[in-house]
């Protein structure tokens, strides 16, 4: 892979001041929240040594930090390949010795060290109850790694929105939805039964084994699938507008 | 010194939608060569130099860049093409010395970066704003970054899209003398519809028609030509034999186009030997360029290749 395009993608995402506000934001919010969650857990007389506290603070601050990449993901990835297209830059990227796998890819690796890092201080705020309390290891690892698979999805969903829409704003709303959509298919799923095809594509119905500290390799195979297919078809439509 | 070839275009065709736009270009190019592109709006000189530098697949047809497939040999081919698009395409978070950076690294110039870059930046001009950002730059050094990002890996062919587009008189002579000078280690294909800047820097020129090459050769200069018009019959063996005449060609009945050796004739000695040898001179006037005279006829709309 050739690391200019990685270089430079990741330049622009850290000049962005969108980048800083998406990771500025999303920190307050978790962090107040998980502020509530520890407060809450505390006013119902329990202590922080006793071990309700992987159910009543880790669990749903891990679904909502989940929440809130799904939100945020369309944001870092939208301008990635659409705003190239319009502005003229991506006709020119296709003139560089640079194949369609290495910019997507590089695009991509770009925005997943912006992403990771943005997790990395997600999963930072709920390991401070290390100190004190009595946390499920098993249960925070899984939670960490589904989150990061998670992301890694996102990224890869927003990345392939912005190869197929038009602008940046067309890559957020067609990605969003997209997002929305597999995260509520989850209902379906409860409706139906675990056997459902709605289950069997739903982002959240294969987070719930990794909230509940469960690794199925059904449920990584998912994610990982899932991510790849995403960055082919974004490779796809890259490498047809280039159509050599 | 033998002549290498650099490019080599064969039946170039290509549509968007509907509308054609290219209609089966050949062209050839060797080290040294300038081609200079010529064309009015819409006739397809953007469409081209983005077919030759690999940004669009073509319909049909073939190109080969030092004797490498374009389509097939995908990056031995675009490394060795340098494209200015006619709207720079820059990233405007980079400072000019990251942006080339960022050039070399694509090109995978590893260890000579640094070099390549204080370089060209001392070439094209770009000392003063190395580290300026791109967003601040005036249209000038814009214009001279893009030029700078298609020369940064030494390319053996250099694609130039109306490079001298907004630029002011001495920005524009300054880019005029870089261009020729790129020539000699280089080919070069330069695209514009200012007639002053092929004549100033091209050895070769092409005009585009409605997708079409209409008129290709190598650029003479013209202030030894003469358009006569004879009354009498006289043929091209004859003419070419008086002395100091280095070169003669019928371009309508009786008008003849003459190139005259300075060395040996000038153009006063030529009309008196013309008026005392009885073949009835009915005109002489100095030759009309040729490349002038087609683009007028395209700009008026009556051209007929």
């Amino acid at each position: 892979m050739n690391p200019s395009i990685l270089s430079a993608e990741l330049r622009r995402l850290f000049r962005s001041p969108l980048t800083w506000f998406t990771f500025a934001t999303i920190q307050l919010v978790m962090s107040t929240y998980y502020l509530l969650l520890v407060l809450r857990y505390l006013e119902q007389g329990a202590t922080l040594a006793s071990h309700g506290v992987t159910q009543e603070v880790l669990v749903p601050y891990f679904f909502t930090a989940n929440l809130c990449v799904m939100l945020s993901a369309p944001l870092l990835t939208m301008s990635s390949i659409a705003e190239e297209r319009r502005n003229g830059m991506l006709r020119f990227l296709f003139s560089m010795p640079l194949s369609g796998i290495s910019l997507v890819t590089g695009k991509w690796l770009a925005v997943c060290c912006v992403g990771l890092g943005m997790v990395a201080l997600l999963i930072c705020v709920p390991a401070t109850l290390f100190w004190g309390a009595s946390v499920d290891p098993g249960v925070f690892a899984s939670n960490a790694l589904g989150l990061i698979l998670f992301s890694a999805l996102q990224i890869s969903l927003g990345l392939c929105a912005s190869a197929l829409a038009r602008t940046p704003t067309g890559a957020a709303f067609t990605a969003l939805p997209i997002a929305a959509c597999l995260w509520l298919a989850d209902w379906a799923a409860r409706i139906d039964g675990d056997g459902s095809l709605a289950g069997g594509i739903s982002t959240l119905t294969r987070l719930r084994s990794f909230l509940h500290g469960l690794l199925h390799t059904a449920d990584i195979a998912y994610f990982v699938l899932f991510t790849l297919s995403l960055l082919g078809i974004a490779i796809l439509t890259v490498n047809l507008e280039r159509d050599w | 010194m033998p002549q290498t070839s650099v490019l080599e275009v064969s039946g170039l065709t290509r549509a968007y939608g509907r509308k054609q736009i290219l209609r089966g270009i050949d062209m050839a190019l060797e080290q040294g060569q300038l081609l200079g592109l010529l064309g009015l709006n819409g006739a397809g000189k953007t469409t081209t130099l983005e077919l030759l530098a690999g940004a669009v697949a073509p319909d049909r047809g073939s190109i080969s860049v030092c004797g490498h497939d374009l389509q097939r040999s995908i990056s031995a081919a675009r490394s060795l093409i340098g494209y200015a698009p006619q709207i720079p395409a820059l990233f405007e978070d980079m400072c000019a010395e990251e942006f080339l950076a960022f050039r070399c690294r694509s090109h995978r110039l590893g260890g000579q970066s640094q070099a390549a870059v204080a370089k060209i930046c001392a070439r094209c001009g770009l000392d003063d704003v190395r580290t300026r950002p791109i967003r601040h730059l005036s249209i000038g050094y814009r214009q001279r970054l893009n030029i700078a990002q298609a020369l940064v890996h030494s390319p053996k062919l250099v694609l130039l899209d109306e490079p001298t587009g907004g630029l002011d008189p001495f920005q524009r002579r300054e880019t005029c003398s870089l261009i020729k000078d790129l020539a000699r280690s280089a080919g070069v294909v330069l695209s514009t519809h200012i007639l002053e800047d092929i004549r100033e820097v091209a050895t070769h020129v092409a005009v585009l028609h409605e997708g079409a090459i209409v008129y290709q050769a190598a650029q003479h200069r013209t202030e030894n030509q003469l358009r006569v018009r004879l009354a009498a019959p006289v043929t091209r063996l004859t003419l070419e034999r008086v002395m100091g005449v280095r070169h003669a060609q019928a371009i309508e009945h009786g008008a003849w186009l003459i190139e005259l050796d300075p060395a040996v004739m000038d153009i006063p000695r030529f009309a008196s030997f013309l008026t005392s040898s009885g073949w009835g001179l009915q005109e002489l006037a100095a030759a009309q360029e040729p490349l002038e005279a087609i683009f007028t006829d395209l700009a008026r709309g009556r051209f007929s290749p």
